[in-house]
């Protein structure tokens, strides 16, 4: 009994012996968020978002550290050799991509290097950023006081129990960029620059911002629709009014960043966007609807059963049409090429039928059973 | 720490009322130790081909080959099923010393994996150094503790190891769909077929089922007190192959990585595990092969000793216990990266060996029947 209990400590101390390598809480850098970029001259640049360990207000606050090399690798490198401590991923919650870089087809070699990262968080999401990711990660700030890292959780949580966010993390994303039979929709923020204060008055931090109110309806919107939603409010499960992008909410809050609206990705890299009600019809429809696919010689149709019960049941014509824009876009969000796949028996007649190439030419068919 | 534990470790767990009895109770218990051991190096080789090798090839069609793998194992098993009975006999343990060879070559794609992961969890640690220190403690570790300590060491973990098994597949916690094992017959049945006879060199160690301990094989009591252990050695031969499967088949239904990525052996052994949306269950799948591969790497060396032993006595335990890991260890510091490409061409004959040595005994056993009728 003596070497049971003797057994089991030995187990739970075990992993905890394991950290005796690695530095101290105090003595690494543990990085919120960070942004991959691509300069005018096609350089990586690399930023991190890390907390600072102390600040005299007590307030948290957070320090911003960029690097630029020629390729990923080179920029990390010049970052970890300029900065004092280690870097530590495990908690990064948010990996931005600038949208000129997640265009190009580096996008999954570099989210694959992201993922394999040492310590890197498998669930942080990856997001498009609208513009440059550095902006837009700096101009990031906590609502209400809250540490940036449980705004970010609870912010994600929020949305995406509000079918308003699809699931890109990067795990979710290296792994459907590497099967290639399923395309990933990628998250996307931008800075609403109606919310960003002048230069002047940004030295007052969070505390200091004017007017804030996040989940007041404000000025700036586009039409009676964007005018009625409120960014932050409880939803009612209604869909969201149209036209509505992060960067464009008509809003005030102390976070001029906002995150809504998803990118769709094809052959590796992102082909096309989405509005915030697009992403949200689209998410719905991946989590409720059943898919199947029906090949006829050289016809191929792609099925989405909607249960009569489902939300989406009344706005079929909706789903069909952001059905149609993601074929335009040739992103298979919704996994028909899995469906595809399981109507052949080997991957060499998968392949001789070409199914990425008839995607684009298929017939979308959605139907309330 | 761990040796002294072996050295501590319980010999019998049965209440015994004569010497005989304890004498028979401290036999079935090595026995079963040693068999727990044996299905600890075989399930580790196993999955060790899955994931360095099987899966990147196969991809979908990697559950299938494990599937496959039945085949050479129960024909291995049928084989030393068969000449169990010449082992107890001199040149009976003369052929087991066939068995060296396989036991290097698990001993070096041990090490690197082993040396590979500790790099890739201490990045700052050298490569060498991580590949030298588990071969030194492991050694040590054979070394230092009593008779048959190791073996039971490793049987007292093996529902540990059995759950951390199920927490780094069936209970991850990640996605993982069938739909992704279409198109079902991937490259082709004959390519599924090929490549699961690459993957029968892993398991020649069923072999080690019925050897060890070879040191308590004298009297013929105790071969005929142990034929009912012999058919349970069937149990024990499945118990690591439906490891196999199961680990093949979530290798299959989530597609950590893409066939063809240039990914490290750490990397890959915990490319499963990095798509749990849980970081318990990624540290769960952590600790599983900190476990494993340290216990299947003393079983080589463990292995190693007994076979050697048992025909040369004289040669010392601490030199027996090197054998196996000695090479094992240059290889992977020399060849590191040889060493994994050779998992395709070099190990399958694992198999061959482990085979040859059954054969060989099933006939001097036919031959022993023969005589004992003849007589």
């Amino acid at each position: 009994m003596k070497r049971a209990w003797l057994l089991c400590v030995l187990l739970a101390v075990g992993p905890l012996l394991g950290a005796c390598s690695y530095a101290s809480l105090e003595r690494q850098v543990y990085p919120i968020c960070l942004s991959v970029d691509l300069d005018e001259k096609g350089r990586y640049q690399v930023g991190v978002q890390a907390p600072q360990s102390s600040t005299e207000s007590g307030a948290a606050a957070y320090d911003l550290l960029t690097a630029t090399g020629d390729s990923f690798s080179d920029a990390m490198r010049v970052l970890s050799a300029s900065t004092p401590y280690p870097f530590n991923f495990s908690q990064v919650r948010l990996c931005l991509l600038s949208y000129d870089l997640a265009s190009t087809t580096h996008l999954r070699p570099l989210l694959r290097t992201l993922f394999e990262m040492p310590s890197m968080r498998p669930d942080a999401y990856v997001m498009v950023a609208l513009g440059n990711a550095a902006e837009v990660m700096a101009a990031q700030k906590p609502d209400l006081g809250m540490r940036l890292s449980t705004h970010l959780n609870l912010l994600f949580e929020q949305l995406r129990q509000e079918s308003m966010l699809p699931y890109s993390s990067l795990s979710a994303c290296v792994q459907e960029l590497g099967d290639g039979k399923a395309d990933p929709l990628l998250c996307i923020c931008a800075v609403n620059r109606s919310l960003v204060p002048d230069q002047d008055n940004s030295g007052g931090g969070a505390s200091g911002d004017p007017p804030s109110g996040s989940g007041q309806s404000g000025g700036g919107g586009s039409g009676a629709d964007a005018a009625a939603f409120a960014g932050g409010e409880p939803w009612a499960g209604d869909l969201l009014p149209e036209d509505i992008l992060a960067g464009l909410l008509p809003q005030t809050s102390v976070n001029p960043v906002e995150y809504l609206g998803s990118a769709a990705v094809s052959e590796g890299r992102v082909s096309g966007l989405l509005t915030a009600r697009e992403t949200q019809i689209a998410t719905l429809a991946m989590i409720e609807g059943r898919r199947a696919v029906a090949i006829d010689g050289e016809q191929l149709q792609l099925q989405l059963f909607l249960p009569a019960s489902s939300a989406l049941a009344q706005n079929r014509d909706e789903v069909q049409a952001v059905l149609e824009k993601l074929k335009a876009l040739g992103c298979d969000s919704f996994g028909f090429g899995w469906h595809a796949a399981g109507a052949f028996y080997t991957d060499a007649q998968l392949e001789a039928y070409g199914f990425r190439r008839r995607f684009r030419e298929a017939q979308i068919v959605t139907a309330v059973e | 720490m761990m040796t002294g534990w072996f050295r501590r470790a319980r010999q019998t767990l049965s209440t015994v009322k004569n010497r005989e009895e304890a004498q028979r109770q401290q036999r079935r218990a090595a026995c079963a130790a040693y068999r727990t051991l044996g299905v600890l190096q075989l399930a580790a080789q196993l999955m060790l081909w899955v994931t360095l090798y099987a899966y990147d090839r196969l991809v979908q069609t990697t559950w299938q080959a494990a599937l496959l793998l039945a085949l050479p194992l129960a024909g291995l098993w049928a084989l030393w099923r068969g000449g169990e009975d010449a082992l107890a006999t001199r040149n009976g343990a003369r052929l087991t010393l066939l068995l060296l060879p396989c036991l290097m070559l698990d001993a070096a794609v041990l090490l690197r994996t082993l040396g590979g992961y500790i790099s890739q969890l201490i990045p700052e640690y050298p490569l060498w150094a991580c590949t030298v220190v588990p071969a030194a403690l492991c050694w040590l570790t054979v070394l230092l503790s009593r008779e048959n300590g190791a073996a039971y060491g490793a049987s007292l973990l093996r529902f540990l190891l059995l759950g951390l098994f199920l927490l780094a597949t069936v209970f991850l916690n990640t996605n993982a769909h069938p739909v992704r094992l279409w198109p079902l017959l991937g490259q082709g049945p004959g390519r599924t077929a090929a490549e699961a006879l690459a993957g029968a060199g892993s398991g020649w160690g069923v072999a080690l089922l019925f050897v060890l301990p070879l040191h308590s094989r004298q009297s013929a009591a105790a071969l005929s007190a142990d034929r009912h252990a012999a058919g349970r050695a069937a149990v024990w031969t499945a118990v690591p192959w439906l490891m196999c499967v199961i680990w093949a088949l979530w290798y299959a239904m989530v597609r950590p990585w893409r066939s063809g990525d240039m990914l490290e052996v750490g990397e890959r052994l915990m490319g499963l595990a990095r798509h749990s949306h849980s970081p318990l269950l990624y540290e769960c799948s952590s600790l599983m092969w900190m476990l494993l591969l340290p216990l299947a790497l003393t079983g080589c060396a463990v292995s190693g000793e007994k076979l050697l032993r048992s025909t040369l006595p004289r040669v010392p335990r601490s030199v027996a216990a090197l054998l196996p890991l000695l090479p094992g260890a240059a290889a992977a510091l020399i060849w590191p990266d040889d060493l994994l490409g050779a998992l395709g061409w070099a190990l399958p004959w694992r198999a061959l060996i482990s085979a040859a040595a059954g054969g060989a005994l099933w006939a001097l056993s036919a031959r022993k029947g023969r005589e004992a009728h003849a007589g």
